[in-house]
């Protein structure tokens, strides 16, 4: 039973771990790890870094996610949402 | 000592004070903080002012007091990872004064641009701008504490009520240079003994490849910026969590537009519920009450009736004028004939000038010699140049202006950029090429410029293309709302569909054909409000006075050309030689080349050759397709060949050629 029960945990836990593009929209979500290379130093400025914890506020039928980060709100495309690696929170 | 000599002495002590007066203030900030606006009033220049991020993109020198101003475009930090990221950086490495301007909605973003330059060893002052806003949402910030954890002055101010300006001579006289961080400061004295300056220093460190080559030292890998850069990150988090304090989080006022603007099922209807709002007010109002009163009444009915009765006093003249009903049926005409000028004849010209004087007449002037004709007549350089331009062009112009204006400011466009993001991946770009297209609706040459804010030389060179071939900008906008007026929505329809099909073909064959890859979108989302009137009709006046400066000059000489080649017999030689593709193929009568010579000048001067054809609704449909698709203007082509190179530029060129001839003639081969 306990098991059963600490299977269920860890399943639950790689659920929550997912790439950005996966994210359904009004859910929360910390990021775990960015993409490398000068898109990562670019996203840090704009003020997304790892261990940031965000709103997915839009996600576009074609995959375009608005995240809000405090009061600013950035589009990411599709193919950058894909590469950025996060959890899924029940809250901020 | 002689005078010169004396000069001479004194050149060192001269070059010594020039080089210590620090007058080079470099205003600094993220995209869309309101730099321009703050430049605008310290130069008592005007740079446009908008709600994206990314109008500026090139660098404006003014002059304030005895300083040198100068507006950059916006940068999230300083490096070189673009080209307007690498103009910045030279300027500000180049400047004596930092003024930082900072967006106190976003600290948190924007504080990574603040520390960065504190840590170049710049003297800096803060302009905490936006502080109108914070009011709103009952945020607090901390200035006093800021200013100390800094080390550096900073005011707060509200850029577009010009409040706290008055504090800006105070935040100037006491820029100076920041507390460092030890990390930092440790590491950059090893520099200092290879007499590297400390910005340039730090710049290295963060494997800024321009600069270390410079000094010949080797690149610096990659973590190493990573790991100063979130260093920098959670110094800034933890700053502004030490220093701002929200008591409420309401306050969004023109949130839900904003909302609805981005998601497709309700951002599209709203899209055509736009287009369809300007439909309506520049093809009904605009195109139709105002330029027909402007045209006729004014420019025909005054100015070139009064123009050319003088110019008929002394010259061989014959003057047809009609009377007519409100439906435009002719009541009752007379011919008057001055063959040595209406002042040999006054007792005829009594007549004529009472005869016309009637409420609904129209006079019809024919001149015979060749010089009066050139600038009085038909397309005579002094009456087509006047009439068209002021009459009938700017009117229109202003119109679209306005419409831009209000887009622009109003922060729609970075959020249809988001909307329409993945229909753009298709064909290669990305949604921020959205704004660069749409501002191309306004002004192609400046939109050849705002191609810089896309992220990778394969969608400028997309971009650009698109906008030479197929978006008309609203000069000639303007021309195809008249052509167009009356002739009810089909010829409408096959244009938007013609040019709509071309521009995804022509963007699909760039994609597959061009090397290299396309960057993702990543963009932020500006707030969306009511855009400001007074920075509406600002903008509209200071652009409506540059289409002028530079359309009636283009017009003028174009007029003059056109005049020329026609009273040298080339004109119709050209209208021959052109004549099977003309005649034949478009299917438009043979002087419908002129529009073609006048087209490589401006293209609406080219569609201004199209008015007197009298041709039919689907000629006309072909018309417009074929100067749309036909070269840019001469403006444009210039601004092209610089951003993109001659080849590039040449290429575009001769396509359009090519491809609205080609297009064009099929169209007509279908239609007429
Ligand atoms: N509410 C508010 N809006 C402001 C303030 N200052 C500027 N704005 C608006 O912010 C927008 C951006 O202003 P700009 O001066 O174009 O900003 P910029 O920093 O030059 O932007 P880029 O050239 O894109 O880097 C405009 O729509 C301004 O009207 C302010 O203090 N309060
Ligand atoms: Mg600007």
């Amino acid at each position: 039973m306990f098991l059963v029960n600490a299977i269920i945990l860890i399943v639950k836990e790689i659920k929550m771990d997912k790439t950005l593009d996966k994210i359904s929209q009004g859910k929360f979500l910390k990021i775990t790890k960015l993409p490398t290379g000068d898109i990562k130093s670019q996203l840090i400025r704009l003020g997304l870094s790892e261990g940031d914890k965000l709103k997915c506020t839009h996600k576009l039928p074609g995959g375009t996610i608005v995240v809000k980060k405090n009061r600013q709100e950035i589009a990411i495309g599709f193919d950058l949402a894909k590469k950025i690696k996060i959890h899924e929170l029940n809250e901020l | 000592m002689k005078s010169d000599e004396i000069k001479d002495e004194l050149k060192p002590i001269n070059n010594f004070i020039k080089q210590n007066k620090q007058n080079k203030i470099v205003l600094v900030g993220n995209p869309n903080v309101g730099k321009s606006c703050i430049f605008n009033y310290l130069s008592g220049m005007y740079v446009d002012v908008s709600n994206f991020p990314g109008t500026t993109v090139s660098i404006t020198k003014g002059k304030y007091k005895d300083y040198d101003v100068y507006d950059t475009p916006g940068i999230y930090g300083v490096g070189s990872f673009n080209d307007e990221e690498k103009v910045a950086r030279d300027i500000i490495l180049d400047g004596d004064i930092v003024i930082n301007v900072v967006n106190s909605l976003n600290l948190e973003r924007d504080l990574f641009l603040t520390l960065q330059l504190i840590e170049m060893g710049k003297k800096v002052g803060v302009i905490l701008n936006f502080s109108d806003e914070i009011k709103k949402r009952k945020i607090k910030i901390n200035v006093q504490e800021l200013s100390k954890i800094l080390g550096v002055e900073i005011i707060e101010t509200t850029a577009i009520d010009k409040k706290g300006f008055d504090k800006i001579d105070h935040l100037i006289e006491n820029a100076r240079v920041g507390n460092q961080p030890d990390e930092i400061s440790s590491i950059i004295k090893n520099f200092a003994s290879q007499n590297i300056p400390q910005a340039q220093a730090l710049l290295i460190l963060e494997g800024d490849s321009n600069i270390s080559s410079k000094y010949k030292i080797e690149k610096i890998p990659i973590e190493q910026r990573e790991n100063i850069y979130i260093t920098r990150r959670n110094r800034v988090n933890e700053i502004v969590s030490q220093i701002e304090y929200e008591d409420s989080t309401k306050g969004e006022i023109f949130n839900w537009l904003g909302k609805i603007s981005i998601n497709p099922i309700t951002g599209i209807p709203l899209l055509v519920m736009i287009l369809t709002l300007v439909y309506f007010f520049i093809g009904n109002f605009v195109s139709q009450k105002v330029v027909n009163y402007t045209e006729n009444k004014i420019g025909k009915g005054i100015f070139e009736y009064y123009t050319k009765s003088f110019i008929s006093r002394y010259t061989n003249t014959e003057i047809l004028t009609q009377l007519v009903d409100e439906n435009k049926n002719v009541i009752d005409e007379k011919l008057f004939q001055f063959p040595d000028g209406s002042n040999s004849n006054p007792k005829l010209k009594e007549e004529f000038e009472k005869f016309s004087s009637h409420n609904n007449s129209i006079s019809n002037f024919t001149f015979f010699n060749p010089y009066v004709k050139l600038f009085f007549g038909e397309f005579g350089v002094i009456t087509m140049t006047i009439t068209y331009l002021l009459f009938l062009l700017f009117p229109l112009v202003i119109g679209f202006y306005l419409v831009m204006a209000f887009l622009e400011d109003s922060g729609y466009l970075p959020r249809l950029a988001t909307m329409l993001d993945r229909a753009f991946n298709k064909i290669g770009l990305n949604g921020r090429a959205v704004i660069p297209i749409m501002l191309g609706f306004g002004c192609i040459t400046m939109a050849n410029i705002t191609t810089r804010l896309l992220g990778s030389e394969k969608e400028k060179s997309i971009v650009t293309a698109i906008l030479q071939f197929v978006i008309p900008c609203s000069a000639q906008l303007a021309v195809i709302a008249v052509l167009l007026s009356g002739a009810g929505l089909k010829p409408m329809l096959i244009f938007i569909t013609v040019i709509g099909s071309v521009l995804i073909l022509l963007s699909t064959i760039l994609n597959k054909l061009l090397p290299g890859e396309s960057s993702p979108l990543l963009i932020d989302l500006p707030i969306m409000r009511f855009p400001r009137l007074s920075n509406i009709f600002k903008k509209t006046f200071y652009r409506s006075w540059g289409f002028m400066k530079e359309a009636g000059f283009w017009f003028f000489i174009g007029a003059l050309g056109v005049g020329i080649l026609d009273l040298t017999g080339l004109l119709k030689l050209w209208q021959d030689f052109l004549n099977p593709l003309t005649v034949h193929w478009l299917k438009l009568p043979k002087e419908a080349s002129t529009a073609f010579v006048m087209g490589m000048v401006r293209r609406d001067f080219g569609a201004a050759g199209l008015f007197d054809l009298k041709l039919s609704t689907m000629q006309i449909t072909v018309a417009i397709i074929t100067i749309t698709l036909f070269v840019p203007c001469i403006a444009s082509f210039v601004v092209m060949l610089k951003e993109r190179g001659l080849k590039e530029g040449l290429i575009i060129w001769l396509g359009t050629w090519v491809t609205a001839f080609f297009i064009g003639g099929l169209v007509a081969q279908i239609i007429i």
